[in-house]
């Protein structure tokens, strides 16, 4: 049993080295409203020309793990292949009346509820089959979140490469620099998603730091 | 404004025709505006006068304390508790609290309902573990 288990996991590794995978599948994350799909849908656009999904501003616009495959991003000389997955939004406490107070109907809003928990949990377990990972911030609020914190120690425990995208850069409150001071060990650009400005570091980062 | 005679320091009321005609158990026409201690309207009105900030301060002091007792609350909710076991607690239909740690740490999905120690196991998480670990262990 033991000499068939190290067989087997010698020819794997082989395997593994002759076809290097070329792939790399990249999980977009961050808490609710940071603007993952309005990154994701970007990113897409300007590479493939499509769309990911809906934006919204009541929160938990997104709310199952939606993925786009063979996005190919070319940056620098380097060429980098991803499978991106644009996951609803991280959060501790998810109530109806929050979605009542943006003019939803009570079935509406619980139903919303309903999902938006199922969708949390589908975007952990994502985690289990991911490369990399976008964070994505919203630079005008506080980073020093319960849900940043867990994520980003979770992420470190797992040694999965993790990128922080400083979203809503357009917006004159933003600080990017305060989410730089809190979670200096990890590569940081600061973007505005929704106008595109300094994506191309973005890009630039991404071919770096998942290619 | 009730009115006292000047020399026997009788007291008529306000307007009353004796102050008119003079006393009657003295015949003298001077008489002196007095207060009414019955009414004491002035001494109360003061009162309230004081009173008015010490509302005003009260209530300012309760505007705080709701606005201070909010913050708090809300700085305690999401406050991640290490003897949570569960990775989804159901407050009422369309209201949830998650446990992101369990979620990240733990494969297997407990729910807890408010907090009254009722809990429920997801088994197929439960059994999808320990299937993982049973293949790992080969």
């Amino acid at each position: 049993m033991g000499l068939i288990k190290k067989v087997k996991k010698n020819f794997s590794s082989l395997w593994k080295g002759i076809f290097k995978k070329k792939v790399a599948r990249i999980g977009i994350y961050g808490p609710p409203n940071a603007g993952k799909t309005t990154l994701a849908n970007r990113i897409i656009r300007d590479w493939t020309g499509d769309a990911m999904g809906a934006v919204s501003e009541i929160p938990h616009e997104t709310r199952r793990a939606r993925r786009r495959e063979g996005v190919t991003i070319e940056s620098n000389g380097s060429k980098v292949t991803l499978d991106i997955v644009d996951t609803p939004g991280l959060a501790t406490k998810i109530d109806f009346h929050d979605f009542m107070a943006h003019g939803m109907e009570e079935e509406e809003a619980k139903r919303r509820a309903k999902e938006a928990t199922e969708g949390i949990i589908e975007a952990v377990k994502w985690l289990e089959d991911l490369d990399g990972v976008i964070l994505v911030m919203d630079a005008t609020e506080d980073p020093f979140t319960q849900v940043n914190v867990t994520v980003i120690g979770n992420m470190e425990a797992r040694n999965l490469p993790l990128l922080i995208a400083a979203n809503k850069i357009d917006l004159p409150e933003s600080s990017p620099a305060r989410i730089r001071s809190a979670f200096p060990q990890h590569p940081l650009v600061p973007i505005s998603a929704l106008d595109g400005q300094n994506i191309d570091t973005l890009y630039e980062e991404i071919a770096d730091h998942f290619g | 404004m009730p009115h006292k005679c000047t020399r026997c320091e009788n007291i008529f009321t306000d307007g009353a025709v004796e102050i008119l005609n003079g006393c009657p158990s003295c015949g003298w026409n001077k008489f002196l505006y007095v207060r009414d201690e019955s009414e004491t309207p002035p001494s109360t009105k003061t009162e309230v006068d004081k009173q008015e900030p010490a509302k005003k301060f009260l209530k300012e002091i309760d505007e705080f304390l709701v606005d201070h007792g909010v913050e708090v609350e809300e700085k305690v909710e999401p406050e991640p508790d290490e003897d949570r076991i569960e990775s989804v607690r159901i407050m009422a239909p369309g209201s949830y609290e998650l446990n992101l740690d369990a979620l990240l740490e733990r494969k297997e999905i407990i729910m807890a309902m408010k907090e009254d120690g009722t809990y429920m196991v997801h088994l197929p998480s439960v059994f999808d573990n320990k299937k993982l670990r049973k293949k790992r262990k080969r």
